[in-house]
C-alpha cells in the first residue's frame, strides 16, 4: 500500500535526524544525509510542487500556491509504488479555500515529533541567525509562517507554522492516525525508535534497528555536515547538526527566557511532561517573570 | 488594442501587457506568428486524452489549463492562447513563463528551464529549477558586456542545435536588484503582487539563431567553493532531462519521445554540460560568472 506518512514537526525538533534513522533502517545502509529526498522529498519544495503539477509555483500568488499544495501531494500518492515518507514543518491547517493542506485521501499517517520548546528556542535562534528572544517571540507568534518574503524566490514554499503550541495541537486533532514522539525519548530509549519502526510498517527487529539507530547518531550527522556540508542549512546557520543536547537550553536561557516560554507554552508542555523549571527549581539560576527580569 | 511583441523571432500579438518581451519591432505589417486573445474558454476539452488536477491535454497541440484564481487558458497549435481570465486576475505571469514553455512544445521545439547568454556567437543555456539563480547568474554575466537572449524558457532548436534568440530582458526579484546593486524604482514589475521586476540588459545577439554550445546546471549549496563540473553521455543527457520546461505537461502532449531524442542529439553533437555548484551569496556569483565563461574553452 502506497501513500504518504509525513513526519511532521516545528522546526529544529529532529525532524532530519528521524530521516536519517528511517532512511538507514530502508536501505541498510548509513544515511547520506544529502540523499534523503528518496525517503519521499519535503512538503514545502517548490521544484516537487513544480515538477508534480506542471506548472510553476512562481507563476502564481502566495494563496495559489498553497490552495494547490494538497493537489501536488494526491499526485505523489498517486504515483508512488511504496509509501513516501515526506517532512512536513507547516502546522496541519487548512488553505485559504478550505480544505486541510494534507489531505486525507492521500495520507497513511503522520510521526509528530516534539520537543521541550526551550530547547527548540536555542536551536531555532542559531539556525535563523537571530536572538534567543526572536526566536522566543516567533514562536509565540499565532501567524508565524516562513518562506514567504515578497522580495525574492525561495527555494521552500510558503509554510504556515502558528506558534509553536498551536503546532503541536493541530497535529494532534488531524483526522489520521498520529503517532507522537518526544524528541527526548528518542535521546533516552531506543525502543521509542522501534515504537516509530512499527507505526510507519518498517523492519523492527532488534538487530536493524539498532544499527540504523547507531547510524544516524548525532555525532555521524555532524561528522557528516562537516565533510560535505548539509544542502538544508540555511546561508545564515553556522551547522545545521550543532548541539543536539537534550538540556542544552538550561546554560543558554536566562531565567526570564525560560519564564517567557513557560508562559506562552505551559499547558501544551505539562501534556507532554515538559516540567516547569521555575516552578520545580531545575534550572540552574533563579526563574522570575519576564517583568521582573 | 492588441500589442506585438518579439517572441524569438517570431510576431507575437496580444490583449494583455506582457512586459518581459520586447515590443515588435519588425515590418509593421509582417504576419503573426503567435497571438494571445482573450476569449471565452470552455472548463474542459472534448474528449481528452489527459486529465490532471489543472491541465488537460488533447493529441499533441491542445492544451487547457483551468487555474482557479487566474482563469481558463487554452494553447493550441503552437500559435493561439485563448484566456478567459477570472475577474481581477493577472494572467502575466503565466502566460509569461510556464504556458511559453507549453507553446514551444507544440512547436515541436524544445524549451529548457534556463536563461541564455551568448558570448561570441556560442549560446551558453544556465538552467536550473526556479530559485536556483539562472536570472541572477544572467544579470552578472550581462553586466560584464554579454548579451542575454532569454529568461526563464531557453528554446532550442534540436535539429540544428541552436537556441532561438529572444530579447534581453530578466525579471529579477528585489532581492536580486539589491545584490547586483540595481535600482528597482525605474522597473516595471513583471507581476502586479510580486517584488520582481523587468530588467533590460541592453544587450542584443546580432543573429536570431546561435549555436547552442554549453548547457550549465545550477545547483545550490549550502557552503564550500563555487565549482564545476562536466557531465558526460548519458549522465548528462539524464540531467538534462530534469531541466525539460513543463515536462510534465509535455509529456501529456505526447511529446517524450521527441523530447529524449533532441536531448541526445544535443549531447551527441558536442554540446557540453556542466553542473556548476554555486554557494549562496553575492561573492560566489561572480566566480560562478567566470566559471561559467569558462567552458568555452573546453
Amino acid at each position: 500500500m502506497s501513500g504518504i506518512f509525513w513526519l511532521a514537526s516545528y522546526p529544529k525538533s529532529g525532524n532530519t535526524w528521524l530521516r536519517a534513522f528511517i532512511a538507514t533502517l530502508i536501505s541498510g545502509e548509513p544515511a547520506d544525509i544529502n540523499k534523503l529526498t528518496f525517503l519521499g522529498g519535503f512538503a514545502g519544495s517548490r521544484s516537487a510542487f513544480d515538477e508534480a503539477l506542471g506548472i510553476a509555483a512562481a507563476d502564481l500568488t502566495l494563496e495559489q500556491q498553497t490552495n494547490l499544495r494538497p493537489r501536488a501531494y494526491e499526485i505523489w500518492a498517486a504515483e508512488a509504488k511504496r509509501p513516501r515518507y515526506c517532512k512536513a514543518h507547516d502546522a496541519y491547517h487548512l488553505t485559504p479555500a478550505g480544505e486541510p493542506l494534507f489531505p486525507t485521501n492521500a495520507t497513511r499517517g503522520a510521526v509528530y515529533i516534539v520537543r521541550d520548546p526551550r530547547a527548540v528556542a536555542v536551536s531555532l535562534a542559531h539556525h535563523n541567525g537571530r536572538t534567543i528572544d526572536a526566536a522566543i517571540d516567533r514562536m509565540a507568534d499565532a501567524d508565524a509562517t516562513f518562506s514567504n518574503s515578497p522580495n525574492r524566490l525561495d527555494e521552500q514554499l510558503q509554510q504556515r507554522l502558528l506558534s509553536w503550541s498551536d503546532h503541536v495541537g493541530s497535529w494532534r486533532q488531524a483526522p489520521f492516525p498520529v503517532h507522537v514522539v518526544r524528541y527526548e525519548d528518542l535521546h533516552a530509549d531506543p525502543a521509542a525508535f522501534g515504537a516509530t519502526a512499527r507505526f510507519l510498517d518498517l523492519p523492527d527487529d532488534v538487530e536493524r534497528l539498532a544499527s540504523a539507530v547507531a547510524a544516524a547518531s548525532f555525532a555521524r550527522l555532524q561528522e557528516q555536515e562537516r565533510a560535505a556540508g548539509f544542502v538544508e542549512r540555511p546561508r545564515q546557520a553556522l551547522a545545521f547538526f550543532r548541539e543536539g543536547r537534550v538540556d542544552g537550553w538550561r546554560d543558554a536561557l536566562t531565567p526570564a527566557q525560560i519564564a517567557r516560554i513557560e508562559q506562552a507554552h505551559g499547558p501544551m508542555m505539562r501534556r507532554f511532561g515538559y516540567e516547569s523549571a521555575c516552578a520545580d527549581g531545575l534550572a540552574p539560576r533563579i526563574c522570575t517573570t519576564p517583568s521582573a527580569a | 488594442m492588441p500589442r506585438a511583441y518579439h517572441f524569438h523571432g517570431l510576431k507575437l500579438e496580444s490583449d494583455f501587457h506582457l512586459p518581459a518581451l520586447a515590443p515588435w519591432d519588425g515590418p509593421r505589417h509582417a504576419r503573426c506568428d503567435v497571438v494571445v486573445r482573450r476569449a471565452a474558454v470552455p472548463p474542459r476539452l472534448d474528449a481528452p486524452d489527459h486529465v490532471g488536477p489543472l491541465f488537460q491535454t488533447k493529441g499533441t497541440s491542445e492544451y487547457l489549463l483551468a487555474l482557479p484564481g487566474t482563469g481558463r487558458i487554452l494553447v493550441r497549435n503552437g500559435d493561439e492562447v485563448l484566456v478567459d481570465a477570472e475577474p481581477d486576475a493577472d494572467p502575466t505571469p503565466v502566460l509569461s513563463g510556464s504556458l511559453q514553455a507549453v507553446l514551444w512544445h507544440q512547436r515541436g521545439l524544445l524549451p529548457l528551464h534556463g536563461s541564455v547568454i551568448v558570448v561570441g556567437a556560442q549560446a551558453i543555456a544556465l538552467c536550473g529549477h526556479s530559485a536556483a539563480g539562472k536570472s541572477t547568474l544572467a544579470a552578472v554575466l550581462a553586466a560584464r558586456g554579454h548579451a542575454v537572449v532569454a529568461d526563464d524558457v531557453c528554446v532550442i532548436d534540436p535539429h540544428e542545435t541552436q537556441v532561438l534568440a529572444g530579447c534581453g530582458r530578466l525579471r529579477l526579484w528585489r532581492d536580486a536588484l539589491d545584490r547586483l546593486g540595481l535600482e528597482s524604482r525605474a522597473l516595471e514589475r513583471a507581476a502586479r503582487d510580486k517584488e520582481k521586476y523587468v530588467f533590460d540588459c541592453g544587450i542584443r545577439s546580432a543573429q536570431e539563431r546561435n549555436r547552442l554550445t554549453a548547457i550549465i546546471l545550477l545547483s545550490r549549496r549550502d557552503s564550500g567553493a563555487v565549482t564545476i563540473e562536466r557531465l558526460r553521455g548519458a549522465r548528462a543527457a539524464g540531467a538534462l532531462r530534469g531541466v525539460v520546461h513543463m515536462r510534465r505537461p509535455a509529456s501529456a502532449l505526447a511529446r517524450g519521445p521527441d523530447i529524449f531524442a533532441g536531448l541526445t542529439r544535443l549531447v551527441a553533437g558536442g554540446v557540453t554540460v556542466w553542473r556548476l555548484h554555486v554557494p549562496h551569496g553575492a561573492p560566489s556569483l561572480d566566480e560562478a560568472a567566470t566559471l561559467a565563461l569558462g567552458v568555452l574553452e573546453a
